[in-house]
């Protein structure tokens, strides 16, 4: 039995592994996105809704109030829209705002991971397994930096060019390259079981 | 190699998610919404009194004119708040300002660019408070004329004056160039620039105050005019806006409990829930769990219309709500995990571990189980004993009696109607499930 909203397997999240396409939105749409018309902007969430979502996921934790936040992403692209430059690429746009809700957010809460103990083991099924690894990697990731953890995140499950998170995060794209390659060294290290396990 | 965190899942948005944010979108104030700008104008000429303004384009307000002939606020684009002070004149496009005579007042959302062009100078900002104020002369020591508004030609300020309250601008003549912070004041006059103290600038500011410009008596009357009509249409519009509210209000009332095309597809029936018990499907809507101590965002407070004590009421029923189904499934999921696991899961995991460890442990039954929940809900039958109930039969009794409850909560301070329709209307963050066997585990 499947709970229709539990965790599902994401589409978005391993758009780089999966070649999930990157389309833009078409030029129309975004201008009426600029006007701030209504069934413009309907489009864009819709185009935008999956991959803000996973990505404040990731960013922060499966506790953190994730569509109230991802709203707040939507309403500040409204807001914004005005004085958006068609030019601008539009997924940097919207990941620059998601980035910095996601980081006010952390800062604001200080979040903490759920975390798990050797008593918890004992339920042992594939789900729980699932589950388990799903709190570890949590749980590394909560032992990354901000700004290790956006630019790791962003390249990895979003597809997001070197380029384009160094404008999302305004540091050099050597400086992304950097943090990025410390993150998966971290992660690996923190996951060190479970990749044991894994083909 | 695979590595392991590409099982790092996320979650889908809600079905209802896109609806949510276009709901918060429409409940923007109005003086962000380009589409409802004519109405915020409007509705500012009818406070104001006596602005005198005409838009150059209704449909696509992303221009304008100020006339005030008293003191009057004017939105300029979705980020910038205009109070001209009577006798300033200006005329607006995007953002770029024209002031040609009197003094303004302008906030700039942090982030803006923004412009204001005088005779004397221009005034660059990024988000701030400021003042500009233009001295009247008639036209004679102009330099650069091509930056005076078309409407009141006749007019310009040889002398201007910027004081900044807030943040930062840029005050630029020709080559010149001076950086203003809070507190600051310059004037440009003669083409040159200097700096004010605050008593300086705030006598050159009264001595200019409520000076009107020649030649704007005609435009006066012609916009009393617009004046006149606009005012007549914000008067239809509320009588239209009253009899929607009523119509829906009706509808409500009328669709209250039954079957219609307004009801939430978890506001169900006793009908829907037999049709469910056929197949052991389970579906139910409960209040999103909330931190301790959780607030209902101050935005949120706005966008539904209520009171501190109603918002209150709400985040007391989430926290009720909260207490209420970890007592029932907390023990549940404690049996499996250990109390101390079983607190850092929360509920909605342990509901998925629950579920899998009934489902191990005799799959038919957990199915009966759930058949039965329906057919309870249905009124068909009798709940079983305290001894012979299921973990999942308390399980998703839990869960599927958490909406009437919470509606329950809410109705201890609010109208019924008012409690039933937050509970059901998506205003409110609701997690949602359906469970059924249709779709096996393997």
């Amino acid at each position: 039995m499947v709970a229709t909203m539990a965790f599902v397997s994401n589409d978005f999240g391993l758009a780089s592994k999966r070649g999930a396409p990157r389309d833009s939105l078409s030029r129309i749409v975004l201008e009426a996105c600029v006007a701030q018309d209504a069934s413009g902007f309907r489009q864009f969430v819709e185009r935008f809704q999956r991959p803000i979502i996973a990505y404040l996921a990731r960013m922060l934790s499966s506790q953190a109030p994730i569509e109230d936040l991802a709203q707040d992403v939507f309403l500040k692209a409204y807001r914004g829209f005005p004085a958006f430059d068609p030019a601008t690429n539009i997924v940097t746009w919207i990941f620059t705002i998601a980035t910095r809700v996601a980081l006010d957010e952390r800062k604001r809460r200080r979040i903490s991971s759920v975390s798990i103990d050797d008593a918890a083991a004992q339920a042992g099924s594939d789900r729980w397994k699932r589950w388990e690894l799903q709190q570890a990697i949590e749980q590394a990731a909560e032992t990354l930096s901000d700004d290790q953890r956006a630019a790791f995140v962003l390249a990895e499950f979003h597809n997001v060019s070197m380029e384009e998170i160094a404008m999302v995060l305004g540091v050099p794209e050597n400086t992304v390259k950097t943090r990025i390659f410390r993150a998966k060294e971290r992660l690996r290290e923190a996951l060190a079981e479970y990749r044991e396990e894994r083909p | 190699m695979s590595e392991p965190w590409n099982s790092w899942k996320a979650p889908e948005p809600s079905t209802d998610f896109v609806d949510r944010v276009m709901d918060r979108v429409r409940a923007e104030p109005r003086p962000l919404h380009r589409s409802r700008a004519p109405y915020a104008f409007g509705g500012a000429l009818a406070l104001a009194a006596a602005v005198a303004a005409v838009w150059i384009a209704v449909k696509e307000p992303k221009s304008g004119v100020i006339i005030a002939d008293a003191r009057s606020e004017v939105s300029i684009g979705s980020d910038v708040l205009a109070v001209a002070e009577s006798g300033a004149r200006a005329t607006w496009r995007s953002h770029v300002v024209n002031q040609t005579a009197g003094d303004i007042f302008y906030r700039v959302d942090k982030g803006a660019p923004f412009e204001v062009r005088t005779a004397q100078g221009i005034v660059r900002v990024g988000g701030t408070c400021f003042r500009v104020v233009t001295e009247p002369h008639v036209e004679s020591n102009m330099k650069n004329r091509a930056l005076i508004g078309p409407v009141v030609g006749a007019v310009a300020g040889v002398a201007l004056t910027v004081i900044v309250y807030e943040g930062k601008v840029s005050l630029a003549r020709e080559s010149k160039k001076m950086d203003l912070v809070a507190g600051d004041a310059a004037r440009v006059k003669d083409g040159n620039l200097e700096r004010l103290s605050a008593a300086e600038a705030e006598a050159i500011r009264r001595a200019n105050a409520g000076v009107s410009p020649r030649g704007s008596v005609d435009w006066a009357r012609t916009i009393g005019k617009y004046q006149d009509q606009i005012r007549e249409a914000e008067s239809e519009k509320e009588r239209l806006e009253k009899e929607l509210a009523q119509a829906r209000n009706k509808l409500w009332k009328e669709t209250d409990g039954g079957a219609s095309e307004a009801r939430s597809e978890y506001d169900l029936t006793p009908k829907d829930w037999s049709e469910l018990a056929k197949n052991g499907t389970v579906k139910y809507q409960a209040p999103c769990a909330r931190p301790s101590n959780w607030k209902l965002p101050k935005e949120k407070v706005i966008e539904l219309g209520i009171n501190d004590d109603e918002a209150k009421t709400i985040e007391d029923a989430y926290a009720k709500s909260k207490d209420r189904l970890w007592s029932r499934i907390g023990p549940l999921c404690a049996k499996i995990l250990g109390a101390s696991a079983a607190d850092r899961v929360g509920a909605n995991s342990c509901t998925h571990i629950i579920l899998d460890a009934e489902i191990e442990r005799d799959k038919d039954a957990t199915e009966e189980a759930m058949k039965m929940i329906g057919r309870v809900r249905a009124g068909e039958a009798q709940p079983p004993d305290a001894k012979s109930r299921s973990a999942t039969f308390d399980l998703f009794d839990a869960w599927t009696g958490e909406q009437g409850s919470f509606e329950r909560d809410l109705a201890t301070t609010m109208d019924p109607s008012e409690a039933r329709r937050l509970a059901y209307s998506g205003d409110l963050c609701m997690s949602s499930n359906t469970f059924n066997r249709s779709t096996k585990r393997k």
